[in-house]
């Protein structure tokens, strides 16, 4: 850590370190019960759709290695600081604890299903207690989101803080201007709010016109997810009481949300923190679009002439099951011709971005990337349409290398709204 | 006695040899790359972890680093034990001497598809689902089809010769394989086919049938690095009818008319027995409402080209009728049947004898039984397991299936499944041993009844494969041992499995 | 909450999706929500209809084919 993000660093407990022992017994008691849920059925179904384990083939990148290390550290045949690592080989997209039998066959029978992605931040927020010092590029990335407040996402390089005064600064050109503050609030992702503005701008233009009143925070911090993701639980929650806040004093009642990783930290782990009341309403913008379009709210009046296939984001498909509305948009632009691939199919596609992946390991991440290109070029198609800003920057860039347009499809709405005329 | 009960241990030096063979990324010493090869979905001693898992592992992408990774074992005379999906129900891919572990996973490449004469050439890391997606723009079908068919990989199928759910209409895995590659265990690379050695020729009889010698030996007699197979056209309809029966008399009956049907599309006859209707009725959705007067069910599945199925499905339904069989409704036939292609054992069925749940590992016990001996076996393996639950409390008993076992027919003999959940958790060396012996017991029975000890998975390990000698008893085994000590002089390939550690015996060969 | 049979019970009404009966679940958590039991049925429903499109062209069902009837003893459609 530079001296310059030291001295900026906020008091956020979960900084210091404690004995690797204790912290093992402590995991290994709170996730045994369900390691031999995994460990005791062995069978592997969730294999083949874990996007990092099609690129390493390397079955200890799985959760059912993830899961028989806890059997492991139980019976002594492996310690904590000897397995911890593996759990950085996982973007926890979800798609193998929705696959697993104990939860897409009864699951909702037993109330108890598989829960991968949490064992996965457990441990590496295990690791990041115990002071093992083994992710420094999440380290660093963590420590410059508290300095600017904001995810680094300009400088993957060096991991420098952004300017958190400019979190607004892509609603500078817009024709209209945004208030601040407001019963409908419209919450930019880092990703979208820094690099992809194009993307914030269209979302806007789209409520404009739609004749949705909103507004934007006084000061929007990072949702938290992703230091949550990165094994630091504490500095996520310092980030999200921010932003809970922020939409007291705007006094929010809804809060529209165009990045599904943020929807997802939204809707899971702020009900972690904070009781139900306190929180308002969370709207996937997709979902929005689709509902303003099934009243008529909208029209789509410009045809867009192409042929495109569309990209699940892992956290609308896998982790919350929303993979309908974003087809229904597609199939309602005129002059579009749509080659679907089935969200169940897409179980096993991903990105590489998430779960903080594409910054420990960015060769890998791009692995998966260039597959997930390469799948869509077999297609024939034009384009690749997704609705995740985050999956956006590495696509485009494999993208660029295969020849296939990366798309989004919030923008494309806008487009076919007429909105960039 | 065995003479390799303290294997060499995998030196620094070995080590170093590996990776100059094969490249440093491709061998795995760290702990997390141990650990996750120590055990398959069958009952583990967990409370002996450390004893099975590998010294080392590795990573090879070809024939030649197979090759150079058997030399070198023979040069410092360590088992090695190939590994595919690690899905096998009777140990063959766990280590029982430690050693280098063989993952063939990253050999996943699709070598050639050949459609005008209708073969595919795989290396074996591939698995079959992820193969018929890519056939599938080709109107062609790769049907090896185990329940753990979302899973399970080439290499490990033909490693356990391997039954298929629809095999009674397209054949098993040993009927679906071509050809193959194979590494000897000495390192020699050869290609074996069907009774001679063209690639793409399925039947001859040129030389001996080595291709059949090399398929179901679990690993012991060479490494699969190369497969050539089968395509059939995609089916272009499926149909899947369960019947209902008031006692498994009448079902075991039912069964004997449907599989000897002589329908060609018949894929595959089921037999639930009374317990594992129970079973059903306790926690699958799909069996909890059925009338307690319903004991037994017979499923079916029919595939091919349209009006077969359509055809094949009234003469179907007629036997099953005339046999007291009630048909038990489209949403369950559908639905059941599309999730035998990854039957779920999931660790949450297990019932202590409260009936509190805990999460409990699978015993699958997988005997291949002649039609006539099946009613017997059935109540001798209850009594068994009944027993054992009785006296320890910590298994349970989920019922048993009779699969039809054959390929391109339903009759013959039958894949016998008694399903047994075990709690390891609570597992010690005490009740390790009571587990062996219930083993142990039902593999007595199933020789009592003219029965092979396993239709698809193998007799590798404790409880099974000590009555091999047994069952091969007119000198199978014998020429077994022979094959053995003639193909792995050092006794380098999965060591001790199959009880083949007795080819050794009377002289002292270590690792 | 109704038992529909030893050990099972039906809690949702408007899922209609037995469960076990929580008395068993003593050394079990049970931590699944609604939201989630719903996500995962539909899940499963249409993974089981993925599963029959990628081994045949064509499900068939027996009702449709003969005159066997559609629902079988016991259920009924909902
Ligand atoms: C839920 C479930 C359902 C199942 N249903 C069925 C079923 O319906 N039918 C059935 O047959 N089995 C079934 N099985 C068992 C298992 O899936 C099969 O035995 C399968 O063939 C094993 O394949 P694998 O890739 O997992 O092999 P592994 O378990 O890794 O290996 C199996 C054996 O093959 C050897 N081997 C691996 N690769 C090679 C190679 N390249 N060359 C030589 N030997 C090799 C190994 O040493 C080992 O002895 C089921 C398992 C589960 C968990
Ligand atoms: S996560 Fe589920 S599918 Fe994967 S091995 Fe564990 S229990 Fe099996
Ligand atoms: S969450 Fe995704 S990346 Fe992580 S183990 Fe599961 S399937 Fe793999």
């Amino acid at each position: 850590m530079s001296d310059e993000i030291r001295a900026a660093m906020p008091e956020v407990s979960g900084n210091g370190h404690q004995d690797v022992r204790e912290v093992e017994s402590e995991f290994v008691r709170g996730h045994l019960l369900q390691a031999y849920g995994c460990f005791s059925s062995g069978h592997k179904f969730c294999r083949e759709v874990c996007p990092v384990y099609q690129v390493t083939r390397n079955e200890q990148h799985t959760p059912t290695a993830f899961h028989a290390n806890v059997v492991a550290m139980e019976k002594g045949a492996a310690r904590l600081e000897e397995v911890a690592d593996n759990y950085s080989y996982c973007t926890l997209c979800g798609g193998c604890e929705l696959r697993c039998p104990n939860t897409l066959f009864v699951g909702d029978f037993y109330r108890n299903r598989t829960r991968t992605v949490k064992l996965v931040q457990d441990m590496r927020a295990a690791a990041n207690k115990a002071g093992l010092g083994l992710w420094p590029r999440w380290q660093r990335w963590v420590e410059a989101t508290m300095v600017g407040k904001n995810e680094p996402v300009l400088d993957y390089e060096q991991i420098r803080p952004v300017d958190p005064n400019r979190v607004a600064d892509w609603a500078k050109d817009l024709p209209f201007e945004i208030p601040r503050g407001g019963e409908n609030i419209l919450f930019v992702d880092c990703e979208a709010a820094y690099y992809r503005t194009s993307l914030p701008k269209a979302v806007a233009k789209i409520l404009h016109a739609a004749g949705v009143p909103f507004g934007l925070m006084y000061e929007q911090w990072c949702c938290g997810g992703p230091s949550l993701e990165m094994g630091y639980p504490d500095h996520a929650r310092y980030l999200a009481e921010h932003n809970v806040a922020d939409w007291k004093k705007a006094g929010a009642k809804r809060v529209f949300v165009l990045d599904p990783h943020d929807y997802i930290s939204f809707v899971d782990m702020y009900p972690q923190f904070f009781p139900e009341e306190e929180l308002p309403e969370f709207v996937f913008m997709i979902d929005f679009v689709a509902e303003l379009l099934d009243q008529g709210k909208i029209q789509f009046v410009k045809p867009i002439e192409k042929t495109v296939t569309y990209h699940d984001p892992c956290r609308m498909n896998k982790r919350l099951g929303k993979w309908e509305a974003p087809r229904k948009i597609l199939r309602a632009i005129p002059g579009l011709t749509f080659i679907d691939v089935d969200h169940v199919t897409q179980w096993a596609y991903c990105s590489g971005a998430g779960g903080g992946f594409a910054v420990e390991h960015p060769d890998l991440a791009k692995k998966i990337a260039d597959l997930r290109i390469a799948r869509a070029k077999e297609l024939n198609v034009e384009a690749l349409v997704s609705a995740c800003p985050w999956s956006e920057r590495p696509l485009t860039s494999s993208g660029r290398e295969q020849q296939l347009e990366v798309l989004d499809l919030l923008e494309m709405v806008a487009e076919a709204m007429g909105l960039n005329d | 006695m065995a003479t390799l009960t303290v294997p060499n241990p995998v030196t620094d030096k070995a080590i170093a040899a590996l990776e100059q063979a094969i490249g440093k990324e491709k061998v795995l010493t760290d702990v997390g790359a141990r650990v996750a090869r120590t055990r398959v979905p069958a009952p583990f001693p967990v409370h002996r972890f450390a004893e099975h898992m590998p010294d080392v592992v590795v990573l090879p992408e070809s024939a030649e680093e197979v090759s150079a990774i058997l030399r070198i074992a023979n040069q410092y005379r360590v088992p090695v034990v190939p590994r595919a999906g690690g899905t096998g129900l009777a140990d063959g891919a766990v280590p029982l001497h430690k050693g280098i572990l063989l993952d063939i996973k990253k050999m996943n490449k699709i070598l050639e598809l050949d459609l005008v004469n209708r073969t595919v050439t795989v290396q074996p890391g591939l698995n079959m689902l992820k193969l018929n997606e890519y056939l599938a723009p080709y109107g062609v079908f790769y049907p090896d089809d185990p329940a753990s068919y979302p899973v399970s990989i080439i290499g490990g199928r033909i490693g356990t010769s391997g039954w298929s759910l629809i095999g009674s209409r397209y054949g098993h895995t040993r009927d679906l394989v071509i050809s193959l590659q194979v590494v000897l265990p000495t390192g020699e690379i050869v290609r074996l086919s069907d009774g001679g050695g063209a690639p793409k020729v399925r039947k001859a009889s040129t030389g001996y049938n080595l291709k059949q010698l090399f398929i179901g030996t679990q690993g012991t007699l060479g490494v699969v690095t190369e497969a050539t197979l089968e395509l059939f056209p995609k089916p272009e309809a499926e149909l899947a009818a369960f019947f209902g029966y008031e006692s498994f008399e009448a079902a075991y009956r039912s069964t004997g008319a449907l599989s000897t049907s002589g329908l060609g599309t018949l894929a595959a006859v089921i037999l639930f027995d009374e317990r594992k209707v129970e079973y059903l009725r306790r926690d699958d959705e799909a069996y909890i409402p059925l009338p307690e007067r319903i004991k037994a069910v017979v499923a079916t599945a029919l595939y091919g080209v349209e009006e077969e199925v359509r055809a094949a499905a009234n003469r179907l339904f007629k036997i099953a009728r005339e046999t007291d069989g009630e048909y038990l409704g489209d949403e369950l036939s559908a639905g059941d049947w599309a999730s035998r292609h990854d039957r779920y054992a999931t660790p949450l069925h297990g019932r202590l004898p409260d009936g509190t749940v805990v999460p409990m590992s699978w015993h699958c016990e997988d005997a291949a039984i002649i039609y006539s001996e099946l009613p017997a076996i059935k109540q001798k393996w209850h009594e068994i397991t009944d027993r054992y639950i009785q006296k320890y409390g910590i298994f349970d008993n989920w019922g048993m299936f009779f699969y039809s076992n054959n390929p391109y027919k339903g009759w013959g003999d039958y894949l016998v499944e008694i399903d047994i959940g075990i709690w390891e958790q609570a597992l010690n060396e005490e009740t390790w041993q009571a587990w062996v012996n219930l083993k142990r017991e039902i593999t007595r029975a199933t020789l009592e009844h003219q029965g092979s000890i396993s239709a698809c998975h193998g007799a590798c390990r404790e409880g099974d494969a000590e009555f091999i000698p047994v069952e091969m008893a007119e000198g199978g085994f014998e020429l077994m041992k022979r094959i053995k000590r003639l193909l792995d002089p050092n006794n380098i390939l999965n060591p001790s499995k199959n009880f083949l550690h007795l080819a050794y015996a009377d002289e002292e060969v270590t690792p | 909450m109704k038992q529909v049979r030893k050990g099972v019970v039906l809690r949702r009404e408007d899922l209609h999706v037995f469960e076990v009966d929580p008395a068993l679940m003593t050394r079990v958590p049970q931590d699944v929500t609604d939201a989630e039991q719903t996500r995962i049925v539909r899940n499963r429903w249409e993974y089981l209809d993925w599963m029959h499109r990628h081994f045949a062209h064509n499900t068939l069902l027996l009702s449709a084919v003969t005159e066997a009837p559609a629902h079988g003893p016991g259920q009924s459609a909902h």
